[in-house]
């Protein structure tokens, strides 16, 4: 009995209403990290919209790699391989020089003239990866992939591409609606090669019981709160390598940072504030990187761990994007309304940055492609993301928790019908403006340093960094600690830019290695300073 | 005759592994030996072993592999004696309960441990009830288990590949050689040493080899603790690194030459000693009865171990069915909602589907050729057997991303692979991936079969006038039948289980296999870890039944055939 309930359970239970048919009119493929709740309201909604507008079946052929790491390997991948088959069907030789070129968006006239033609060839090309779309992550990244030549904008005469739905609605791509830019963070591509649908925004999201056990911490308000010595060993982390919002969310505590330091600074009357401050605010945003690495139980490997580990009560507190936190939230509400899951959006250090859309190069459907995206910032589209469900406009059967990035839906008698009826982020971010041009340049050595100094020598890190708090934070053990001897801007621009710039993976690796080897040094000589100092 | 059947079927896997092994792990491994500008360098190899991280890495891995190997030992082998020598209660069920540890779904295996071994999970809150901790600091066994941790894991998950492989073996022994031993004045001791040890050597190596090779590459382990101080997990990493490092490939070679280096000089350790057996008993094995104190001493072992060892499944199924579960030894409140979610998911159901068709032409494709190999292994005694001995374990120690990631730039329109997807449909090209990655359970448990089967037997029938394919079918065939069975379950299990080519190779969701389903439910925030598990369970559930049903059906069968 048991045996046949548990084989026919899957046959029982199927779905009515399947979004994927073998035999619909025509076939839309959108790669996307959005999870399957997202998928199945948002490609639902769509299906019904594109029926009803023009009577024809769609197939939404979703593909999910798994987070944006995976999916920009996909497309990096993808798209070197066909352009490679193209320039072989044509007759032409294929190079590792033409490789590191087609997709490079480093300034043109570098290179050598094949490497050069084969980068133009690729922009004027449709080469493609039977992919229409690609459907969220972080607005870093797509910059990255448009000037890399993945992303396009269409063409105005043809009807198609995100250029067009400028053209056709002026007025979304406007500041009442989806301004250009928001407190520093961009919103849309000035060349219309990808667009902002939803808002995404970084907070702390927090165990209460595990605060109460460490001696009734108060809850953390920003991300400072994070690097209090009584956290130790209860810090969920990931690796910023892998996780681009958990990058992301490292540059905005250096940006924090920064931001403070020119504050100070120009109170003072300093006359160059800003490139002191970014000097400053750098280097104690790394230290700061330090101590929250110094508390972590570990790096894992994808941001949405994290939000796990917490709610499971294995970690403390963590970084999360503001959809997993308030998901998680209620997600655990227990019978009386109570959550054991805080979230918070960590006091002058966050920005409001979005989660894209854009039509990829080679489209084999580029007018449905573009009625897709098209749908998804149109008022109907957008309201799917933040509305109650079941109600007229909204979701049919989950609620998403998201904000649609267009400014005008957040009017009095739009926000009663949300689901989240009370929040507003563009009030909610404030004090806090994201200056794109201090750490851009940095962003790659970011990374990079952060994993030299935290995640590879963690094991030493965590160990100097206990011994330091057990004994008494004594300054002589923590200036050996925050040693960053080697890590100034100067230093970095001058030793490290370059070699990550040049792509030398050889270099690169020696200086990871011997970057990372001082670092492991550092950390076992402020343990020992550590341990020493704690006996008289 | 013999030797043409023989050469037929060395080309014949030579061109398979070359074609769908050596051909994509080139293509992915290539840039580790590749400059920039096409060069050869070493420059990325020399860095694993000039950096200490990745040298403590290896050590690490080395470690891990060498104690859990021990351990898998240390815990089959008594458990096999047991099994074989003595009557007690649940000892069918036991045994055939034996097998699933092994069979734990990816992904939710790993979340049904932390929820047991959580700070607010299960054991702490069992702990606390009994007064043993402290309720404001519960211990954080998975942040600070590391090493210890792995191991223990490792062994509690592997040590059936030994078990089965021994008790195998165990049970065809002849006993009569044990009691001429005994009748000659020998003591249990020595009796096990020198007669019951060196004659389960092959069945032994068999599992110890895969054990060893596994808890070397093993991955899902150590990512559960997070320990990033082991080859596996530092590939793992950097392969996922978003800035395109050679690195990472630099790695796997290593790690794919020393499990080539470690299973020669082991095969060579072992060479001397390698003993063919009487081929079938000279008559039945008694089977002691124990007084009744010993027999539920034994049947107490053996559920100690399982239930050890079901640890995590039980975990995945509590996770299934709890609503929130959290800060109690047992969830709070149940609800079916999580199956009914789960398994009502649009991708269900050709999940499943999909999974059945790639793993059941795979394991099929695995038989045949591991069926062949093995018997060139061992009948055969042409030139280049070390070489295809050494070959077919090689995909053991390859990262399966590693391959798939060949395997899916050498499928691409155009590319000389490109055939086996057919009309957007990869059945194929998943068909070989998986075929290729469970060859080596069939070819060693297979290989420990036939060594025991005296050829002596074969050349009976030959005399008889049996041309030799009917000696093979109608003599060792069946009597290898069991080995077959095992190692067909193995592979059939682990390709239904498979992460590495389902999560790159099938790319429309039509074409998700089941473990993709898991993976893709997991990723729902809030309730995905429950909806994975609700799926990971039926996954167990399925193969558990499979598994209870071949015991079944081939239970009488295979005692007939002993007989």
């Amino acid at each position: 009995m048991l045996v046949v309930l548990i084989l026919a359970g899957p046959f029982l239970l199927r779905s009515s209403d399947p979004q994927s048919l073998m035999s619909a009119d025509r076939r839309l493929v959108i790669v996307s990290p959005h999870d399957q709740r997202v998928r199945s309201e948002i490609g639902g909604a769509f299906i019904r919209y594109w029926k009803e507008r023009t009577g024809e079946t769609v197939d939404i052929d979703w593909r999910i790699p798994g987070g944006s790491s995976e999916i920009i390997m996909l497309l990096k991948s993808e798209y070197l391989a066909a352009f490679r088959q193209l320039l072989e069907v044509q007759g032409m030789t294929w190079s590792p020089d033409i490789a590191a070129a087609f997709a490079n968006s480093g300034p043109s006239g570098k290179g050598s003239p094949v490497a050069e033609k084969a980068r133009s060839q690729f922009l004027e090309s449709n080469v493609g990866i039977g992919i229409d779309v690609l459907f969220g992550g972080g607005a870093n990244d797509f910059q990255q992939l448009a000037d890399a030549g993945y992303l396009v904008a269409g063409e105005t005469g043809a009807g198609t591409g995100i250029a067009s739905i400028r053209q056709r609605h002026s007025d979304w791509f406007s500041d009442g609606a989806i301004p250009e830019s928001f407190a520093g963070e961009r919103y849309r591509d000035g060349k219309d090669r990808w667009v902002g649908v939803v808002l995404a925004s970084f907070g702390i999201i927090y165990n209460r019981d595990v605060y109460r056990e460490l001696g009734g911490l108060p809850a953390p308000i920003e991300w400072n709160d994070l690097a209090s010595p009584k956290l130790a060993g209860h810090l969920a982390l990931a690796d910023p390598t892998k996780s681009g919002s958990v990058a992301k969310a490292f540059e905005l505590m250096v940006q924090q940072q920064m931001l403070e330091s020119y504050r100070r600074r120009v109170a003072v009357g300093d006359f160059n504030a800003e490139a002191h401050a970014i000097e400053e605010g750098w280097l104690s945003g790394l230290r700061l990187i330090q101590r929250l690495s110094g508390n972590a139980r570990y790096f894992t490997d994808s941001a949405g761990k994290i939000g796990l580990e917490v709610a499971r009560g294995d970690a403390a507190a963590g970084m999360a994007i503001d959809t997993y936190g308030r998901t998680l939230r209620d997600y655990v509400r227990n019978e009386k309304g109570e959550s054991r899951i805080g979230y918070v959006t960590p006091k002058n250090g966050t920005s409001l940055s979005v989660d894209p859309v854009a039509l990829l190069r080679g489209s084999a459907d580029p007018k449905l492609a573009t009625a897709f995206i098209e749908f998804l910032l149109s008022p109907e589209g957008q309201k799917i993301w933040s509305m109650k469900p079941g109600s007229a406009e909204g979701p049919k059967a989950f609620a998403l928790r998201r904000f649609p990035v267009r400014k005008d839906l957040y009017s009095a008698e739009q926000k009663r019908l949300s689901a989240d009826p009370t929040a507003d982020p563009y009030a909610e971010v404030t004090g806090f403006t994201y200056h794109p041009e201090w750490t851009q340049v940095l962003f790659p050595a970011l990374r990079f340093v952060i994993r030299v100094s935290c995640v590879d020598p963690h094991e030493e890190l965590a160990r100097a960094w206990h011994a330091i708090v057990r004994g008494g934070m004594q300054p002589d053990a923590l200036h050996a600690f925050h040693d960053l001897n080697g890590l100034t801007l100067t230093e970095i621009r001058e030793n490290l830019l370059p070699v990550l710039k040049q792509r030398d993976k050889v270099r690169e690796m020696e200086l990871a290695r011997q970057m990372g080897n001082r670092f492991r040094e550092r950390y076992l000589e402020a343990e020992r300073v550590a341990l020493g100092s704690r006996s008289p | 005759m013999k030797n043409v059947f023989a050469r037929l079927v060395f080309f014949g896997t030579l061109i398979f592994f070359a074609a769908f092994f050596l051909w994509p792990l080139w293509v992915t491994l290539e840039t580790a030996v590749l400059d920039p500008k096409g060069q050869i360098t070493l420059a990325y190899l020399k860095e694993v072993f000039i950096n200490p991280i990745y040298r403590e890495g290896l050590i690490n891995s080395l470690l891990i592999a060498i104690w859990t190997t021990l351990g898998c030992i240390s815990l089959a082998m008594p458990l096999a004696l047991l099994y074989v020598g003595y009557r007690f209660p649940g000892r069918e069920a036991f045994h055939t309960l034996a097998l699933s540890p092994l069979m734990l779904p990816p992904f939710v295996g790993a979340l049904g441990v932390q929820m047991i071994l959580g700070r607010h999970g299960s054991l702490n809150s069992l702990l606390d009830t009994l007064g043993l901790i402290a309720v404001d600091a519960p211990p954080d066994w998975l942040g600070q288990g590391r090493m210890l941790g792995v191991v223990v894991m490792n062994m509690l998950h592997l040590y059936p590949i030994l078990y089965i492989n021994l008790s195998n073996t165990l049970s065809r022994l002849d006993p009569a050689l044990d009691e001429a031993a005994s009748s000659l004045g020998a003591g249990p001791l020595r009796r096990f040493l020198r007669i019951t040890l060196p004659l389960t050597l092959p069945g032994l190596f068999a599992g110890a080899s895969i054990t060893f090779i596994w808890a070397f590459t093993e991955l899902g382990v150590p990512l559960i603790f997070d320990y990033d101080r082991v080859t596996s997990v530092q590939i793992f990493n950097s392969i996922r690194d978003l800035s395109g490092n050679p690195f990472p490939y630099a790695l796997v070679l290593v790690l794919l030459l020393a499990t080539t280096l470690i299973f020669i000089i082991s095969r060579i350790f072992f060479r001397g000693e390698q003993t063919e057996g009487g081929g079938r008993a000279s008559r039945l094995r008694e089977i002691k009865l124990p007084d009744r104190f010993t027999s539920c001493g034994i049947t107490t072992i053996f559920a100690g171990v399982t239930v050890l060892a079901l640890g995590p499944h039980v975990g995945v199924l509590l996770l299934a069915l709890g609503r929130d579960w959290y800060d109690s030894f047992f969830p709070a409140s149940l609800t079916l909602d999580h199956f009914k979610a789960a398994l009502g998911n649009d991708l269900t159901l050709p999940s499943i589907a999909n999974s059945l068709r790639y793993a059941g032409a795979s394991t099929f494709l695995d038989l045949v050729l591991g069926s062949a190999v093995a018997w060139v292994l061992v009948r055969s005694r042409i030139r280049g057997r070390a070489l295809l001995d050494g070959l077919v374990m090689l995909p053991l120690s390859v990262p399966g991303i590693v391959l798939a990631f060949g395997y899916l730039a050498l499928s691409r329109e155009g590319k000389p692979l490109d055939f086996l997807i057919t009309d957007g449909d990869p059945f194929l090209l998943m068909v070989v991936a998986y075929a290729m990655r469970r060859l080596p359970y069939v070819v060693r448990a297979m290989t420990a079969g036939l060594l025991q089967i005296s050829p002596v037997l074969e050349e009976a029938a030959e005399n008889l006038g049996a041309n030799p394919r009917r000696a093979f079918m109608r003599v060792t065939l069946p009597l290898a039948l069991p080995s077959l069975v095992a190692g067909g379950v193995l592979a059939f299990a682990f390709a239904m289980l498979e992460v590495s080519d389902s999560m790159i190779l099938a790319q429309r969701t039509v074409h998700f296999p089941i473990t993709k389903a898991i993976y893709t439910l997991a990723g729902t925030i809030g309730e995905g870890p429950a909806l994975a598990a609700a799926l990971g369970v039926w996954a167990m559930a399925f193969l558990m039944i499979l598994l209870m049903g071949l015991a079944l059906v081939l239970g009488r069968k295979f005692s007939r055939i002993l007989r």
